[in-house]
Formats: structure tokens, C-alpha cells, sequence
């Protein structure tokens, strides 16, 4: 038996909305904002207008799903996939409603969720074992993910992702024609739990060890598809921000070229729908072709780490993506970049500021976040006029004054700078 | 970590054991003050104002299911699937409950919810672990069927509530049959009795030794023909009642459930085995 992906489609509302629009909103000082489009890659979100209603985003995505056409008959599940849990008062219920305004009477609807931003992977390898059996063998059953923006969780803290509205829609079928499911790979963490009794720690937890347990289900996932990371044409990301999927590439060995980061600036994240949305976009850019075998992955807090490998089947053309990056080492350069830290530091904390040195943990000692730190970053770009490379910035790297120090000297763009 | 490949051919489950629990008081993490914020943008999306005297109470799934996951499993048996089936919202409306969960669960397991389908999400989420069972992907799952009682916002339309806290776990492990979930969309009231009726003969066939569990949005019954050993579900808790029922007494060989939901029109009618293991129940709490 094969689970296959017979059609995708995506959805996005047409109101574009820049980050810095956003900031009052997510109460972002300018700053903040400036980390979110400097460092973590994010620009603009998708937003609906206001009156639209997330049965309206859904069905965008349902519409656009051109083999559905005539085959309405067939569908014997629709199940939405939820990153958030509750998203409308009970007992309003958006899928049921999705079901009335596509006229499918005769069909069951369920919401699968609690597996956060990437819900949709489950909600697939669901709706694969659900069509599997059925007595049917042309039933489908129609995956719709997506939802609104609707509130400001103030236990999410916004400084490294902005969410923003889309949706997708997939139909999926046993041993039918159409990309198939190789193999799917979820690592749970219900103990970085940030709604349980230390949800700063569970936080705190889940940025530590993002880049590992994301590492280890792609590599699971891959694996499991008798594959190799070699093997793998194409990475369709969830697009939190690009900072963290550089930090993957890494960690796994993979060129970020594979990875599909073109949208992260232009859609921003959106809540379970980002595979769909990466597909659209990979087809349409003509990076997927017949039989490459691709995979789709990401994370999200609660904490869930899921990647799935597929082949695809339809469409043809492969483009590949280039980026570049800078360096150059400047002895002298250290020791102002440090003397510069150490002012900014003083602005920063006042009176409050201990003795800063090399060694100064950023962290532990003066009790910084990694988006401060960040912040920290861009000051000193401003102070001495320099621009840095972030692109391979590590958390490590921001630990110390001095690996700070370090980092700066050996990433920055464009050589010499002003004096 | 959950990892699969293709769906291939697997196995039956049974039931192994059952255990419940209500709860009258409140969850301390109701009175979070992020949920404020949280919930007046969700209800005044609708029009609603927030209830200001519900506001702070209810129960956390987590915390009220927690003790029957670990009543229902043991160390040496591990557990690769654990769904969370729900209608009224948690009152922890943003956490990854299931996930939660299964920290309690020996086997590390994939853990979902399935939601947003009134009493017939419990059915589905039997339906789902029979499926990932028949496709090889699990050979023991926990299903658990939590409700809370509070709800800070009112009704924006007819919907049930429950009196009061309450969850019940199933355990659920490799059997030699096939759950079978029968599930009826969008049937009006009038056509409950004989659908159900129809459905509880096939599902039941020559079997000796029937146990039906009907829930409240069920009210026929004899004319179902299955003999003496039927048990009602409470009408006061509409999403857990019916499961709950399943920790009373020696269950028979063969278990059918079944529920009507007269908001959404789903009739569900599972059939199932006990597992020829000794079976378990439990009241926890």
C-alpha cells in the first residue's frame, strides 16, 4: 500500500502586511522589529480582510485544488489539520461549516491538532491509514490546513516569528496516482511543555535543543525512506525564520540551497499550512521534478519535531537556489568590536552593569535572551558601521563577549569597514 | 521517536483495560492570567463577552487524564499511539495536551486529538487507532475521551455540557479482530432507530455474550434485539459517559458502543473485542 499526495493546492489572502506594520501590534520595539527582518529572514505576512472568516481561508485552499472537481463524491473524510487547538468558541465548528459550503453532506469531518505548526504531517499520515482500508478503493480524503491570526498567545513571545494567514488543502488516496508518502518521523517532547507549571524553562528548552531533535527526525525520516540526505532534491520547510534552518543545514551537512527559504520572507509562518504552501510554490518555481524525492519538516512548541519524505509524480523543471556570504578578518578590529560590546552593554543595563570582559557569559551572567542578544548585534553594526553576516550564527557564538567578538571578525560583509 | 513507512497489512486490537475518574474542583492553571487576554479575542470574534464568573475555573485535560494513562498502562508494555478525543475545549485552550500526555505513557507514542466532530471524535479516535493498527504502525494504543465543565463565554448555539470533570482511558493492544467503526453522517433523528438497529445486528452476527453501551444521545434500544446486557450512558456527561460505562462491571466478549449526535447527525457504532488477556477497569481519583 502506497499513501499518496494526489493533489496540493495553497491559498493566501492578498493583504500583505510588513513586519514593521506588526510590531505594535505583537508590542515589538523598533529594534525587535529590526532583528525579525535582519537576522531571522521574515518581511512581509498574508493577512485576510477584515469580516473573512478562517472557513473562508479554507475553502480558498479547497478551491484551488483543481482535480477535486467531479470528484467530491469520493471524499469520505475531511480533516482539518490545526496548529492551534482552540481557535473559534465552542461550539463553532469550521470544518463542519467548510463541509456545508462544499456541498459534501455525506462525508466525516474531524480536526486533527496538538502537534502545533506541523499538524499537517499527522493529519496526512492519518488520512493515508483512514483510505488505506476503506472498502472504497477511490476514496480520498481531503487534509485542509490553515487558520487566523486572531490573538497574541502572551506566552509566545514574537521575536523570532511572525504568524501570518494561509492555507492548504490536500487530497489523499490509496495507491492512487500522485506523489506518495515514503516514510514520516515524529519526535515528541511533551515535557517542553510551555503551558505546564515552568513554561520559561520548557521555552528555554525547546530553543536549546531545536536544532538537535529537528536534525534527528529528518535523518529519521530519510532513513526510513531507504534514502540518504544525498538523495533528497528538495526540503519544503515550515517557515518560522531562516536563521534556524541555516543552523539545521549545518548540523545535518545539508547545502541551504535545498532548502525552499523563498518564502519566508514574503509569507512569513503560518500555522500548519507552510508544507502546502512550500509545495505550491516548489511546483510553480519548477524545483520539484518527476521522481525526485523530497521532504517536508519542522517544529513546534509543546513540543513537536515531525518530517516526512515523499516522491513526486507530476511536474517537471529543477532550478536551483544560490546564496553567498562574506568574510574577512581584521585584527584591530577585535578589540574595538569588544570595547564597542562593552559601551553598548552599559547602555543597555546602566548602574546594573557587573565588570564586563571577554569572558562575560551574555547569558548566564547578565541574564540576556538571544533576541537582546541579537538586538545587541545590530547596535554594534550601527556603532561601527559594519554589516555581519549572520547567516551562519550559531548560539555559541553569542555565549561571550568574546565569541561575539569572535563572530563579528570573521563574518563581516563587504570588507574593510569605516573608520 | 514515531517512525513509519508505507502502510502495510497488521493486526486486530482489543480491549484491555478501562479506567475513569470526574473531578468537581478546578484546575490551578485555569486562573492563568494569559487566558483572559486569550479568550475574550476568541469569543468577541463571535460577539461573545467572557462569563466572568466561569472565568478561572475548569480543568486542564492534561492534569484530570494524566493518572488514568498510568492506570491503564505498565512499563513493560509499551504504548506507540495515544489520541485525545474532546468536544468542550480545554481549559488550557493553546496547549499540545496529547503530547502532554503521552510523558505518561511507557513507549514514547505518537499522540494527537482529534476534535471539532462532537461525541463521534471518541469514535474516530478508536477508528484511527484501528486503522494505524490494521496498517501496521501500532500493536498498543491509549485512547483517551476527556470533558470539563466550564465554559467562560456563552453558548453561541445549542451544544451539550457536562455536569462535571471527567476522562476516561482505554487501553487498547494486538487482537485477532478488527475494531469496526461504522460511522453515519448528517442522519437525521428520525432514522437513528432502525440505521442502528441494522448496525448492531451485522456488527454482532451469532456472537453469545454482547455487551451494548448506548450514550445519551441515543434513546432507543430494545428494539436493537441484543438481549438484556445493555448499559446507558449519564445524559450529564455527554462526551465521556458512554466510555465511562465500559469500567462497570465484567464486560462481555463483544463490546458495541454506540451515539447519536443530534447537533452535527453522526450515529456511531463500534464493535469490538475484549482482549482474551485479563481485562482491567478502574475508578481513579
Amino acid at each position: 500500500m502506497t499513501t499518496t499526495l494526489a493533489d496540493v493546492a495553497a491559498f493566501l489572502p492578498e493583504r500583505r502586511v510588513p513586519v514593521e506594520e506588526l510590531g505594535p501590534e505583537l508590542g515589538l520595539r523598533g529594534t525587535q522589529v529590526r532583528v525579525l527582518r535582519r537576522f531571522n529572514g521574515l518581511g512581509e505576512v498574508r493577512r485576510q480582510r477584515p469580516g473573512e472568516t478562517l472557513v473562508d481561508l479554507l475553502e480558498g485552499a479547497v478551491r484551488a485544488l483543481a482535480s477535486l472537481r467531479g470528484r467530491e463524491h469520493l471524499v469520505r473524510y475531511v480533516i482539518h489539520a490545526r496548529g492551534v487547538p482552540v481557535v473559534v468558541p465552542y461550539p463553532v465548528n469550521p470544518v463542519h461549516e467548510l463541509l456545508a459550503r462544499l456541498g459534501l453532506r455525506c462525508t466525516t469531518a474531524f480536526t486533527v491538532t496538538h502537534h502545533a505548526c506541523v499538524s499537517a504531517l499527522v493529519a496526512i499520515d492519518v488520512a493515508g491509514r483512514l483510505v488505506a482500508r476503506h472498502p472504497d478503493p477511490g476514496a480520498l480524503a481531503l487534509v485542509v490546513a490553515g487558520e487566523q491570526v486572531f490573538t497574541q498567545d502572551q506566552r509566545l513571545a514574537p521575536d523570532h516569528r511572525v504568524f501570518g494567514e494561509g492555507a492548504g488543502a490536500c487530497l489523499v488516496s490509496a495507491d492512487g496516482p500522485g506523489d506518495a508518502l515514503l516514510s514520516f518521523a515524529s519526535g515528541q517532547r511533551g515535557d517542553l511543555d510551555h503551558y505546564g507549571t515552568d513554561g520559561a524553562a520548557a521555552m528555554e528548552g525547546f530553543a536549546r535543543e531545536y536544532t538537535e531533535l529537528l536534525g534527528e527526525v529528518i535523518l529519521a525520516a530519510v532513513k526510513r525512506a531507504d534514502l540518504s540526505l544525498d538523495d533528497i532534491a528538495l526540503v519544503l520547510p515550515h517557515n518560522v525564520n531562516v536563521v534556524s534552518w541555516r543552523r539545521v543545514c549545518r548540523r545535518l551537512g545539508l547545502p541551504v540551497d535545498r532548502v525552499l527559504l523563498d518564502n519566508v520572507p514574503l509569507v512569513g509562518h503560518t500555522p500548519s499550512a507552510d508544507t502546502f504552501i512550500n509545495h505550491a510554490s516548489a511546483v510553480a518555481l519548477g524545483r520539484l521534478a518527476p521522481g525526485d524525492r523530497y521532504l517536508t519538516a519542522g517544529a513546534g512548541l509543546g513540543s513537536v519535531f515531525s518530517a516526512m519524505v515523499l516522491e513526486h509524480k507530476v511536474s517537471e523543471h529543477t532550478v536551483s537556489a544560490t546564496h553567498g556570504s562574506g568574510n574577512m578578518a581584521a585584527t584591530d578590529l577585535r578589540t574595538r568590536v569588544v570595547s564597542t560590546l562593552g559601551v553598548l552593554l552599559g547602555r543597555m543595563f546602566g548602574d546594573d552593569l557587573p565588570a564586563v570582559c571577554e569572558e562575560t557569559r551574555l547569558f548566564d551572567e547578565l541574564g540576556l535572551s538571544s533576541s537582546r542578544t541579537l538586538e545587541l548585534l545590530l547596535a554594534l553594526e550601527d556603532q561601527l558601521d559594519l554589516q555581519v553576516d549572520v547567516e551562519e550564527i550559531d548560539r555559541r557564538d553569542l555565549a561571550s563577549v568574546g565569541s561575539l567578538a569572535d563572530f563579528v571578525v570573521a563574518h563581516v560583509d563587504g570588507g574593510e569597514p569605516c573608520s | 521517536m514515531f517512525v513509519t513507512g508505507r502502510p502495510v497489512t497488521g493486526t486486530g486490537l482489543a480491549l484491555r483495560r478501562v479506567a475513569r475518574r470526574s473531578e468537581d474542583t478546578d484546575s490551578p492553571l485555569a486562573a492563568h492570567p494569559a487566558l483572559r487576554p486569550y479568550l475574550a479575542d476568541l469569543a468577541a470574534a463571535r460577539g461573545l463577552a467572557l462569563r466572568e464568573e466561569v472565568l478561572g475555573t475548569g480543568q486542564a485535560y492534561a492534569e484530570l487524564a494524566a493518572t488514568l494513562v498510568e492506570a491503564v498502562t505498565s512499563p513493560e508494555e509499551p504504548v506507540d499511539l495515544l489520541v485525545l478525543a474532546y468536544g468542550v475545549p480545554d481549559v488550557q485552550p493553546g496547549r499540545n495536551t496529547a503530547l502532554r500526555l503521552a510523558e505518561h505513557c511507557p513507549g514514547r507514542p505518537l499522540a494527537f486529538a482529534v476534535c471539532d466532530q462532537g461525541p463521534a471524535a471518541a469514535f474516530t479516535a478508536l477508528r484511527v487507532a484501528a486503522e494505524f493498527a490494521a496498517t501496521g504502525a501500532c500493536a498498543r494504543a491509549v485512547l483517551v475521551v476527556a470533558e470539563q465543565a466550564a465554559l467562560p463565554y456563552p453558548l453561541a448555539t445549542p451544544a451539550p455540557m457536562p455536569d462535571r470533570h471527567a476522562a476516561v482511558a482505554l487501553l487498547l493492544e494486538t487482537g485477532p479482530a478488527p475494531v469496526d467503526v461504522r460511522s453515519h453522517p448528517a442522519l437525521p433523528p428520525e432514522a437513528v432507530g432502525a440505521v442502528l438497529a441494522a448496525e448492531v445486528a451485522e456488527l454482532v452476527g451469532e456472537r453469545d455474550g454482547v455487551r451494548l453501551v448506548l450514550g445519551p444521545g441515543v434513546d432507543v434500544g430494545p428494539e436493537t434485539g441484543v438481549g438484556p446486557d445493555v448499559l446507558r450512558a449519564a445524559a450529564g456527561q455527554p462526551y465521556t459517559g458512554t466510555w465511562a460505562r465500559l469500567a462497570e462491571g465484567e464486560p462481555g466478549a463483544f463490546l458495541v458502543v454506540a451515539d447519536y449526535d443530534p447537533v452535527l447527525g453522526y450515529l456511531c457504532v463500534a464493535g469490538f473485542e475484549k482482549s482474551p488477556r485479563p481485562v482491567a477497569h478502574a475508578a481513579v481519583g
